[in-house]
């Protein structure tokens, strides 16, 4: 059993009303510590979140996933955090897997632990959302230099050091890219990790779309552009 | 006639331009030279001809449509990283207020817990 005492889940919620709950408590199952971040949520996914035994923080405005991620870490680390765990509030992580992670980072003194399905598992995934990640996964590829097999996965493990030297700007899904950015600009120690992810109509439905893959790569421009 | 109110709404451009330069000099120098250049070929629209001319442009109306495109599109760009460099102030703002009331709290809680001296 890994021990988990010092290590935060972060987990970026926006309007996760109907899920967040159950997300808290199934990894509260195997985390001591886990913070919500409720990004200026319309619903009330913060006291669900409070009441499943989450701490909170509330973003007054809706920002974005990145940013909210980006306020979690920073929250976490304020709290003593030696290990850090980010997962998507819609499900489709497994808790299990985040503590197989965090076992393999601290044996192979790892920096950065990346959860990858195309090395573990999927389940329920669509074609066209197969083929939208392996078009973000060679888009990646050719702008960070960094060969993987999975992008945009929400599930890692990144030790205190790592967190510390990971200062999101990125506010908006684009982040997932910026992180693998700076991971190969901080040439912080990587590996990736088999995972699996379960797609539900729930998470199909607040998944990426073809538009929002735009979207990440116009932030990403425009984040180059204005450094 | 047209040159006369082409003269006025550029010559009041020129002036935006010139009390812009005090807090976006870049932005304001751009808008007074363009301004000036437009004041110059409203008055001699041939000589904007010839520049077509040797570009290769056909006219000189085709030559101002094509800077205008190009123009628009770098102004677009421009104002893009303007609100993203607002949105990152924005979100620092925001991120203050947010982890300030969750650290408060989370010091609330562990004194809660903790053992009260008899």
């Amino acid at each position: 059993m890994t021990d988990t005492c010092n290590t935060w889940v972060v987990i970026p919620a926006f309007n996760e009303s109907a899920k967040i709950s159950e997300v808290v408590r199934d990894v509260l199952g195997s985390f001591a510590h886990v913070v919500v971040v409720d990004d200026g949520s319309v619903d009330d996914t913060g006291a669900q979140a409070r009441a499943a035994g989450a701490s909170i923080i509330v973003h007054p405005i809706n920002l974005g996933q990145g940013a909210a991620l980006q306020t979690g870490m920073e929250f976490a680390l304020r709290q003593g955090a030696r290990w850090l765990v980010t997962l998507d509030a819609d499900g489709q992580h497994d808790p299990a897997d985040a503590c197989a992670m965090l076992a393999f980072a601290r044996e192979h003194a790892l920096d950065v632990c990346l959860g990858s399905r195309f090395l573990g598992r999927t389940e329920g995934m669509t074609t066209s959302r197969r083929l939208l990640l392996k078009m973000a996964l060679a888009f990646q590829t050719v702008t960070s230099g960094v060969r993987l097999t999975d992008a945009h996965n929400g599930l890692r493990v990144l030790s205190a050091n790592a967190a510390r030297r990971i200062r999101l700007r990125q506010n908006r899904m684009a982040h997932a890219s910026e992180i693998i950015d700076i991971i190969a600009r901080e040439k912080l120690r990587f590996r990736e990790f088999p995972v699996t992810i379960r797609y539900t109509s729930y998470s199909k439905a607040k998944g990426q779309t073809a538009l929002g893959a735009l979207n990440i790569v116009v932030d990403l421009l425009l984040g180059r552009l204005g450094k | 006639m047209i040159s006369i109110v082409l003269t006025f709404i550029l010559g009041a451009a020129l002036a935006a331009g010139v009390l812009l330069r005090r807090t976006s000099p870049w932005i304001g120098g751009a808008m007074g030279m363009t301004a000036a250049v437009g004041i110059y070929f409203a008055w001699r629209p041939n000589d904007l001809s010839v520049i077509a001319h040797l570009m290769g442009v056909g006219r000189g109306a085709d030559l101002l449509l094509y800077i205008w495109v190009v123009v628009s599109f770098l102004a677009i760009v421009a104002l893009m990283l303007r609100l993203r460099a607002l949105r990152e102030q924005v979100t620092i703002l925001a991120r203050h207020i947010a982890l300030a009331e969750a650290i408060a709290e989370a010091h609330h809680r562990n004194s809660a817990h903790e053992p009260k001296a008899p």
